[in-house]
């Protein structure tokens, strides 16, 4: 691995500003893709009161209004970020 | 019904088998065709700016490849960089919002149906998956508002390598 995400962009990615009405958590780390390409990994956690049971598009409109907002964040960095979302305290 | 669209509803189907607690064969495969859903969409519009032949079109359709389609998405999301990448003299002077959220979309959605296929060390919950096909959703109903436009040409033209920079 070659590139580090650097402390302050680590924290201006995880930073909950403007997105408190749906995420609890925002957690950034540079992986090896599965394609061999180094990647910003974002996960973001969504607070309970998101409703996914079942899949709409007004979700997802939100969520990719998230991703785009936060990805805007890492837009400067030389490595492409990939954000995926998970549920706070979901059970398997 | 396109074969884009039956994939989306197909995802769908996957995602809300088995609600007690849902095999991960069925979330894994749900993924996979909220993916595939978003790549064929894009392809077959790709294809069709491509005038041949209803018999050739298939095989032009062909021609877009994952990886490629992934390098013309993050080359959009790139363009608001200061220095922004190759093709940036060909896109219109503000790229639409709904292109961009297209694309990172696919970019996300590739990299989880990677997880997806291949990556047995992970497990997926049912959240995660509809929040996947709600986005795949959200993706389809953006690219049919701006399908037609020129930045979404010149998007198309580059995920098939018919843009070499010079």
């Amino acid at each position: 691995m070659i590139y580090t995400l650097d402390k302050e962009s680590k924290k201006r990615i995880e930073d909950l500003a403007d997105l408190q009405d749906h995420v609890s958590a925002i957690h950034a780390s540079v992986q090896t893709g599965e394609d061999g390409q180094e990647e910003i990994q974002i996960s973001i956690s969504l607070l309970p009161s998101f409703s996914t049971s079942a899949p709409s598009a007004e979700s997802g409109q939100i969520l990719n209004n998230i991703a785009f907002a936060v990805r805007k964040r890492a837009t400067e960095l030389p490595v492409p970020a990939v954000i995926s979302f998970s549920k706070e305290g979901e059970e398997e | 019904m396109s074969l884009a669209s039956d994939l989306l509803d197909q995802a769908s189907t996957l995602a809300e088998l088995d609600p007690m607690k849902p095999k991960q064969a069925s979330l894994r495969r749900a993924i996979s065709a909220a993916y595939y859903s978003l790549f064929h969409l894009l392809i077959d519009d790709g294809a069709r700016r491509i005038k041949t032949s209803p018999t050739l079109q298939p095989y032009v359709a062909r021609s877009f490849q994952h990886a490629s389609v992934k390098d013309a998405a993050n080359k959009v999301i790139e363009q608001s960089k200061e220095s922004p990448p190759w093709p940036a003299p060909l896109f219109t002077s503000s790229i639409e919002l709904e292109l961009i959220r297209v694309c990172t979309t696919f970019v996300d959605l590739q990299s989880l149906r990677h997880s997806a296929d291949y990556n047995t060390a992970v497990s997926f919950k049912r959240a995660e998956v509809v929040a996947a096909i709600s986005r795949a959703q959200a993706a389809h109903q953006d690219w049919a508002s701006l399908r037609s436009s020129e930045n979404a040409t010149v998007f198309l033209l580059h995920s098939a390598k018919l843009l070499p920079a010079r």
